[in-house]
């Protein structure tokens, strides 16, 4: 299945799926994405975008159990499927490459 | 704790999300929100929160307009609004500030409204729940009975699931620092289950407490008492306090939502210790008038069959019952009736006035978007070139209405949420203007205030959403009609057509009329406060003080004596005096005088009684119309004399010249049982010591020797 390359945006939620790994759901991606690199986001905002990954076919969701923290309500976890794995690495790989040999240059803009 | 204005705000955080995704979205915002508000405190997590509803607001309405095809226009236009917002800040600042206040001033008095009129009482079942009154004289009929006949009634009724009976009282309560006058309920074992209410700590009254009078002398105290002179102790339960000598263990606080029926109560006492705290025979005998029984009526039963089956219960329970009825309530009358409870709790005159205030600022919003149409039209009409070139580059007369629309709507919402600070700031103000020591509605309003809690939630924030909706709708409409209509060609030319202005007139006489409809209601209401403050009081208000001490001593003559000196001595005062009721500070005891040479079963007059040291007419500036007034000659041994009020003289001899005549009254807590003829020495003008409204009630007073000198 070959799709259209991932937006900037959408590979930054997909890292920080895999980074969170099993505690990835709304409240923790948005708070990760903010921490590392300092943008402001609404939560609807990042849930248009995993929507759209699970559209495409990149991301799985479930609905766990209810918690008390957060007022009896669910949380949905997001998981990376193979395609999304496979855009993922094709993102970075087009990343490095191009940006192999690069560091110092970059850094000094 | 969260208070309401976080719940508000979360509540609004929250309906910002899209419905589908709602749970999960809701539940990471209020772990995010629970985190920031633990870590950075509650300010920095209500500025998130803020700023988070907005983006999510922005995120919701793109969404819906892409899947509308719409996000392109839409997103412009809201731009363009914004922009031109900023634009022309003087008129942005008019039209918010102006729409903020008539918006913010519905959703004020809607609140109240709301919590008045259909907000169900916080109750269990609460639409169940009746007071019980006895059919009297008066339309609204005793709502108070002495405990004997409340303890029969409960006994042999089987309409409802549960009953109990309350009273107000005030109790001087001594911890071991100062002595403190505090509200207290005093309240049946059943009082806790039927208001569904059950200690925070401790325990509530157990039927054990109600069998013996003067025997179990414990208290539950409020949450309020429980920090103001505990110090909110955990181990308070078991401590005491000193009531009337005797000490009284602690055995409950109560939660921090309950605070009785008058919403101010700080402490619950047993009913069976009314024998102790306020006289002997208070719970026990037949006397005291005092408690009001409120019953929740069983499930199966509607309130027309239980009211069908009143008759056969009252005829039972008056069998049975141990106390008397004094001579009003005979002749048959003693009947059990039904009233809502909810009734009892919403004075109609304070609801009646604030559905008159909703009305009113319902006007003024009129006109507040009568007035925004008007600046609106006016400047639809001098950006008639710009439409025209929209038009004429391809836009259609849809988009114009469409972005004129959405200007206002803009306009609405921004003044909406002004209009959340300007409710907040209004209801402030009417929950804490409650003026004390006035009687009639003011009295009514307080009691009322202080049971509801009145704020904002979620119901009036959807009404404030509502009405700002609304309003954006209703004064942008008339813009965008005419923008959308203006003849291309004309505009193009800047040829200016007559049309346009028929709507502004009919804005502008509209306007008018809605003011002149205010004005005059306004100038009446003036009037009526006039009359109010210009009312035959009976006595002169000015450079008047009055102050209320209540002193619990065994012989508290010396004490007022002394007090009395020592306040003439103060420079500045005048002349001093002290009486047992002051004018317009309500009720008092009220009861049945017998006049010499009648029959006491054929006539009798109802009269207040009033008790005051010699100097209280002058000091008061009361006209005494015939006869003398008080001297320090009256003494205890002296025969019993009374000055008496116009209405007294006028029902009791009509015609006749009442100084010298002879009438008999029953104030036993002043005057012991003696039962000996009192002669009136003066006359004296009618005093208000009621409600302005209240006609005046005939009235008697004594010297006051036989009170304060035993």
């Amino acid at each position: 299945m070959t799709s259209a390359p991932l937006g900037e945006f959408e590979q930054i939620v997909l890292m920080a799926v895999v980074r969170l790994d099993n505690e990835a759901y709304g409240a923790t991606i948005r708070r990760e994405i903010e921490a590392r690199t300092g943008r402001r986001l609404s939560i609807s905002g990042v849930y248009t975008t995993l929507e759209r990954l699970e559209e495409k076919g990149h991301l799985r969701s479930w609905i766990g159990e209810p918690t008390a923290e957060r007022g009896g309500r669910r949380r949905k976890h997001f998981a990376l499927l193979p395609p999304g794995k496979r855009a993922l690495r094709s993102a970075y790989t087009a990343y490095t490459e191009m940006a192999a040999g690069l560091e110092r240059r970059l850094k000094a803009l | 704790m969260r208070g309401a204005w976080e719940r508000l705000l979360l509540w609004m955080a929250r309906m910002a999300l899209p419905r589908g995704e709602r749970e999960w979205m809701a539940g990471d915002l209020e772990e995010e929100y629970a985190q920031l508000r633990a870590t950075r405190g509650v300010r920095a997590a209500t500025l998130w929160l803020a700023g988070e509803t907005q983006r999510n607001i922005v995120e919701r309405v793109s969404t819906l307009a892409r899947q509308r095809k719409m996000t392109h226009m839409l997103g412009r236009d809201l731009r363009y609004a914004l922009r031109l917002m900023r634009l022309s800040p003087g008129f942005t600042i008019t039209i918010v500030l102006t729409l903020a206040l008539g918006i913010g001033a519905n959703t004020a008095i809607f609140s109240v409204v709301d919590a008045l009129l259909f907000k169900p009482l916080p109750y269990p079942g609460a639409e169940r729940l009746y007071s019980v009154v006895l059919a009297s004289n008066k339309p609204e009929g005793m709502a108070a009975w002495p405990y004997p006949k409340y303890a029969a009634f409960a006994r042999e009724q089987q309409e409802f699931d549960l009953t109990a009976a309350y009273s107000n009282s005030r109790v001087t309560i001594d911890t071991g620092g100062q002595p403190a006058r505090v509200e207290a309920e005093v309240v049946t074992t059943s009082y806790f289950p039927l208001f569904g209410a059950n200690a925070a700590l401790g325990r509530v009254f157990t039927d054990e407490e109600e069998r013996v009078p003067a025997r179990d002398a414990v208290v539950v105290i409020s949450d309020a008492l429980w920090r103001s002179t505990f110090g909110a102790d955990a181990n308070v339960i078991g401590r005491a306090l000193t009531i009337k000598d005797r000490s009284y263990a602690i055995v409950g606080v109560m939660p921090p939502s309950f605070r009785g029926q008058s919403g101010i109560v700080q402490m619950w006492l047993p009913v069976m210790m009314a024998d102790h705290f306020y006289f002997k025979g208070a719970a026990s005998g037949g006397a005291a008038w005092w408690m009001r029984p409120v019953g929740r009526l069983k499930a199966e039963l509607t309130a027309q069959t239980a009211a069908a089956r009143m008759p056969a219960l009252s005829n039972r329970v008056g069998l049975i019952d141990s106390s008397r009825m004094k001579d009003a309530m005979r002749d048959g009358r003693e009947l059990f009736q039904l009233r809502p409870f909810r009734d009892t709790k919403i004075d109609p005159a304070v609801s009646r006035s604030f559905v008159v205030l909703l009305a009113a600022v319902g006007l003024v919003l009129i006109i507040a978007c009568a007035n925004t149409a008007n600046l609106l039209l006016g400047r639809a009409i001098r950006r008639q070139a710009e439409f025209a070139v929209r038009l004429a580059l391809g836009a259609s007369r849809h988009d114009i209405t469409r972005q004129v629309l959405v200007e206002s709507l803009v306009l609405a919402a921004v003044a909406g949420v002004t209009a959340l600070v300007v409710a907040r700031w209004t209801l402030a103000w009417l929950v804490t203007a409650k003026p004390m020591n006035v009687t009639g509605f003011w009295s009514q309003y307080a009691r009322t205030f202080d049971f509801f809690d009145v704020g904002l939630d979620a119901r009036v924030a959807a009404f404030n959403v509502a009405v700002a909706l609304g309003v954006g709708v209703v004064f942008g409409l008339l813009p965008a009609r005419h923008a959308a209509r203006m003849d291309l060609n004309d505009a193009l030319k800047q040829r200016t057509g007559s049309s346009r202005f028929g709507a502004r007139a009919a804005l502008v006489l509209a306007e008018i009329a809605f003011s002149v409809v205010l004005l005059a209601s306004a100038g009446l209401m003036v009037r009526s406060f006039a009359n109010a403050t210009n009312a035959h009081l009976g006595f002169e208000p000015d450079h008047l003080v009055s102050m209320l001490a209540r002193i619990e001593q065994r012989k508290p003559a010396a004490f007022y004596r002394e007090w009395l000196d020592r306040l003439r001595a103060l420079p500045g005062v005048e002349s001093a005096a002290l009486a047992t009721m002051a004018p317009l500070g309500g009720s008092s005891y009220r009861g049945p005088v017998e006049v010499e040479g009648r029959p006491k079963k054929e006539f009798s007059v109802v009269a207040a009684v009033n008790v005051v040291t010699p100097g209280f007419f002058s000091t008061m500036g009361i006209k005494t119309l015939a006869g003398r007034s008080f001297s320090d000659d009256d003494r205890e041994t002296s025969p019993r004399v009374a000055v008496v009020s116009l209405a007294f003289a006028r029902s009791a001899w009509p015609g006749q010249d009442a100084v010298g005549k002879r009438f008999r009254h029953d104030y036993r807590v002043a005057f012991g049982d003696a039962k000996d003829w009192t002669t009136v020495v003066g006359i004296v003008d009618d005093v208000v010591y009621g409600a302005l409204e209240d006609p005046n009630t005939p009235m008697f007073t004594c010297p006051s020797h036989s009170r304060w000198e035993r």
